[in-house]
């Protein structure tokens, strides 16, 4: 307990955006409970780039889906453990979710509380996306096949960014002629590239298209009363005659909505503490009430009328939809944005898949296996693009491959799955240097090199394969496998130890602590 | 071109001669939209206890490849020669490639040659080539040549017994009796690293690692010469990979098999490999011995690829080539040399037509990307005609006469080609104005690279490497850019 609150503590100094403390997901299926995963914990910071490496079945999948709390349930259940998003736990009302009786390994009987799990369904839905996103192996069963491209971006930010949409209508409606005479000497003082100037512009006024023209106008030579003329003639020539009174109705029922979800929130965390929590629930129910009083008019017309209003938002999204197909180096995405994913080449669709999930700017992606369906010149493109936003944007990554290689050149720590227990932690170049689970340098020792001189050696392999997790090995579940077994190994289960700075081990060759 | 070195003596297994293999495209019933060259002109040799890599990425054809020699699907046009007598395969190599060299020169004075070695090769074709073997050749060609799958999951009956599925071919292609069988079968099980009550299990009770070498025991059963393994690893992880790779380099020291290896993954080639074929589109680009083509590859594209592996070297990361774009459309490849359009290095010649010239020309005239373009005035349409390689640039509102607009388009193209990648400006090979007001641009007619041997053993297929004369007239045509005198204008 004294060493799980240090972890605590030292986690709170470097804050890391992702927290996974102790996860436990099992399989209740017809052959027996699955022991899918058990008791992992690791963290991703800010502006990580965080590997998690392991072969097929190893949980490295199933800690993903549980992290986004997307596990198929039947027959999959998350059973135990925290995971901090943004300092947030969404497992918060976890064990009231659900009374589980396990009568025997393929008699479990599971009792879901319908209230609480709404709730709880509620919360996910306003976190995955807009705090985290996730992009898939295969992105030809990811995306659907039915819809425009340009049509799944717009559904992913017409879902969480309806309040800075109407904003940035709003803004552009209300742009006038004290605005363009601001915006045009601010541009004749500013020293750097007037593009970069322009575009922050013409973006922050929902006015992408005028970039061009803006351009264009200065390179003539005329005066500024007619530059200020043909510019305001421009941006007027940009307005939609939007009812801006409607438009600013609904942003402020959308961040009112919004506003919701912090109470809600803030009950979920107040239960887990214990704390009495008949004050906020009564004030949940007074917003909601205030809410429905106040847009009833609105919501009834949003409800008959859904066509029309969600038009306003839909001409918007579209704009950044392309936006975002450009930010992931798609060439001509205004063409693009309106083909269906079967035209696309696999890197073109992974390429979307990633516009998708950077639509609602998340601080976190989490990448299952990006590239393993690409080609290697595709994977090296798709891998430098990754780079790049995490670069530049500064998104944290969540970055899952069975390929060490590509581990090694995204990651800058690297966790080491085996059937569901998280072996091995460390910096990248320490764990592929200094390997110190068996696992782990019998793993890199079977890699095919591509460097000189390996023509004549022999692979080393892993005897033996992957156990099955209905009845895994006791004790430690590499020993079957292990060169190095010991009498404790089947006994006693080995607890993940810090061996030097930050390098973790779960193997009686190092410590002989006991999880 | 493969006996420039006649002083292999190794025995050669397989020989494939300018193999095609076309799928047609139909838009409808009856017509067809055109074909999709998989494999196209494909020739090597195999020798005896050697293992070839071929190695490519999705959709190049490396797969038809290995299904065309197997008949497994039926080619277009080549032919296969498998497991002959050597004296009998050598001359055939000779009078094939000799037919082939003399078809490509089209040279009139061997015309008479050629179509003696035509009847010749006629009547050799019909009785050793596997691609016509029908019935009982094409059984007898089999038993020396067994594939094996990527999916061990699919590649095996999920109703039959593992017994049953190892005794298969022998059922099928000897005339062993049922106790033989069965003795062999239990051997067989045993070499491969399974027990024998392993042989009354279904296959659903195995690992993908245990199916893939229960494939490998079904297709040793027969003994025979060559295996042609397609993605043998692809399906499985890294620990089990490695068991597998050992079982087939074991397996080939013992019995002294030969491999068609084909995979996508570069370190797997590498590590079992004796010579690497690597392909493009259907094409092959570069054929060398494993340790040569890994250090000193001489094709642009292998160059890329190899560059694209992620790798634990820091510093090999640094001299990483990402190419640009995608892999055309097989149904509608490039002109010339495939790979030009994504080619870094590409030279003048290396097959630059009209659909890769009319984006960049639009682009060149775009006021807005180049101020300078703004003198030829508005521009109406950039259209082009691929069969006689023009690109017409159709003026709409011509500032200065056609003459003048066709002066300045020439030095715009010139100074483009001056730029970074802008060496498909250079295929413009004249400028000349049509009525009313229409500036044609004629575009080099494209050559197309040959596989010729760069250095003993090690084929390329690439204009860079091709014919002194060739380099040298693209080193001139690079000096005399496009506005040099026009004796016709």
């Amino acid at each position: 307990m004294e060493e799980l609150q240090e972890v605590k503590q030292k986690t709170v100094q470097e804050e890391p955006y992702l927290i996974v403390e102790d996860l436990v997901t099992r399989f209740f299926t017809s052959k027996g409970i699955v022991k899918a995963l058990e008791k992992v914990s690791f963290s991703v910071r800010r502006g990580e780039v965080y590997g998690l490496v392991g072969e097929s079945g190893c949980g490295k999948s199933v800690t993903a889906t549980s992290i986004m709390d997307l596990i198929p349930d039947p027959p999959g259940r998350i059973m135990g453990g925290k995971v901090y998003i943004d300092g947030f736990n969404i497992l918060n009302d976890l064990p009231k979710l659900a009374r589980i009786t396990i009568k025997s390994e393929t008699n479990v009987i599971i009792k879901r509380n319908k209230r609480l799990q709404k709730r709880h369904n509620y919360i996910m839905s306003k976190i995955r996306g807009k705090k985290i996103a996730m992009i898939f192996q295969e992105p030809a069963l990811a995306l659907n096949p039915v819809l425009r491209i340009g049509e799944q971006i717009t559904e992913n930010i017409m879902l969480h960014n309806r309040v800075e949409i109407a904003e940035s209508i709003i803004r552009r409606e209300n742009l006038g002629e004290k605005d363009v005479v601001d915006f045009l000497s601010a541009l004749e003082q500013y020293k750097g590239d007037p593009r970069k100037f322009i575009n922050t512009w013409t973006r922050n006024n929902a006015v992408p298209e005028l970039e061009e023209p803006i351009l264009d106008l200065l390179r003539t030579d005329a005066s500024f009363e007619f530059k200020k003329s043909e510019l305001l003639a421009l941006v007027n020539s940009q307005k939609h005659q939007t009812n801006l009174g409607l438009v600013s109705l609904m942003r402020d029922y959308y961040k009112d909505s919004d506003a919701l979800l912090d109470l809600y929130l803030k009950l979920s965390e107040a239960e887990e503490r214990g704390e009495d929590t008949t004050k906020l629930e009564s004030q949940i129910k007074e917003y909601e009430r205030a809410i429905r009083g106040s847009y009833s008019f609105l919501r009834l017309k949003m409800r008959f009328l859904k066509r029309r209003y969600d038009g306003i938002f839909k001409a918007e999204a579209r704009k950044r939809a392309i936006e975002l197909l450009n930010l992931v180096n798609i060439a001509e995405p205004a063409r693009i944005v309106d083909s269906y994913p079967h035209e696309l080449s696999g890197g073109m669709q992974q390429r979307s898949m990633i516009a998708m999930a950077l639509a609602s700017n998340p601080k976190m992606l989490i990448a299952d296996e990006p590239t393993t369906a690409l080609d290697v010149t595709t994977q090296a493109q798709i891998l430098d693009l990754i780079r790049d936003l995490n670069k530049v944007i500064g998104m944290s990554v969540l970055f899952i491959t069975h390929d060490l290689a590509v581990i090694a050149e995204m990651c800058t720590r690297v966790g080491v799955m085996y059937a569901g227990n998280l072996v091995e932690e460390g910096p990248v170049n320490e764990i592929f240097s200094k390997p110190l689970h068996p696992y782990t340098s019998g793993l890199l020792a079977a890699i095919p090199k591509v460097e000189a001189g390996t023509r004549d050696m022999k692979l080393e392999s892993i005897q033996g394969s992957v156990p099955n997790l209905i009845k895994p090995p006791s004790g430690c579940r590499f020993h079957p496998r292990c060169k190095f077994k010991m009498d404790i190994c089947s006994e006693q289960k080995p607890r993940l130890v810090e061996i030097s700075k930050g390098h973790k081990v779960a193997c009686f060759l190092y410590s002989s602590e006991v999880a | 071109m493969f006996l420039d070195y006649e002083n292999d003596t190794r025995n050669i297994l397989l020989y494939v001669s300018h193999l095609k293999k076309y799928f047609d495209v139909s838009s409808s019933f009856l017509s067809s939209k055109g074909k999709i060259k998989a494999v196209d002109d494909v020739t090597f040799i195999l020798h005896e206890g050697e293992t070839l890599g071929v190695v490519g990425e999705t959709g190049c054809g490396k797969t038809t490849l290995g299904r065309t020699i197997l008949r497994l699907t039926d080619a277009t046009d080549g032919n296969v020669y498998f497991n002959l007598p050597q004296p009998l395969m050598r001359e055939i190599i000779e009078k094939e490639e000799r037919y082939h060299g003399l078809l490509l020169s089209k040279d009139a004075s061997g015309k008479r040659e050629l179509n003696e070695l035509e009847n010749e090769l006629e009547h050799l074709r019909a009785k050793y080539s596997l691609t016509r073997a029908r019935g009982k050749t094409l059984k007898e060609f089999r038993k020396n040549m067994q594939p094996i799958f990527q999916d061990p999951f699919s590649s095996l009956d999920p109703r039959k017994l593992i017994k049953d599925i190892i005794a298969e071919p022998m059922r099928l292609l000897t005339d062993l009796t049922e106790d033989q069988i069965f003795e062999k079968s239990k051997k067989l099980i045993d070499e491969i690293g399974l027990s024998e009550d392993h042989l009354y299990r279904f296959p659903h009770e195995f690992s993908g690692g245990q199916r893939q070498r229960i494939g490998i025991a079904r297709a040793i059963s027969i003994e025979p010469k060559l295996l042609i393994l397609d993605e043998p690893t692809s399906a499985l992880d890294v620990s089990v990979q490695a068991q597998i790779l050992n079982l087939l380099r074991d397996l080939q020291q013992q019995r002294g098999l030969s491999y068609m290896f084909i995979s996508h993954h570069l370190n797997v080639i590498r590590l079992m490999s004796d010579r690497v074929a690597v392909m493009y589109l259907g094409k092959l680009v570069e054929l060398a011995n494993t340790d040569k083509l890994f250090t000193n590859m001489l094709h642009p594209y292998t160059k890329a690829l190899l560059s694209a592996i992620p790798s634990f070297d820091p510093a090999r990361r640094q001299s990483r080539i990402i190419l640009e774009g995608e892999i055309p459309s097989p149904a509608d490849p490039p002109k010339g040399c495939y790979f030009h359009p994504r080619c870094p290095v590409a030279m003048v010649n290396c097959g630059w037509s009209p659909r890769d010239l009319v984006k960049p020309v639009a682009a060149m005239l775009e006021p807005y990307n180049n101020p300078e373009a703004a003198d030829v005035g508005e521009v109406k349409e950039v259209a082009m005609d691929e069969q006689a390689n023009i690109v017409d640039i159709v003026l709409a509102k011509p500032k200065f006469s056609l003459d003048k607009s066709a002066e300045l388009i020439k030095n715009l193209i010139h100074k483009e080609s001056m730029k970074k990648g802008g060496v498909r400006f250079t295929a413009v090979q004249k400028v000349s104005n049509e009525n009313p007001d229409t500036i044609r641009l004629l575009i080099r007619n494209p050559d197309t690279p040959r596989l010729i041997e760069n250095s003993p053993g090690h084929f390329v297929s690439c204009l860079i490497y091709e014919s002194k004369t060739t380099l040298k007239e693209t080193v001139r045509s690079m000096e005399n850019p496009v506005y040099a005198p026009d004796p016709n204008n």
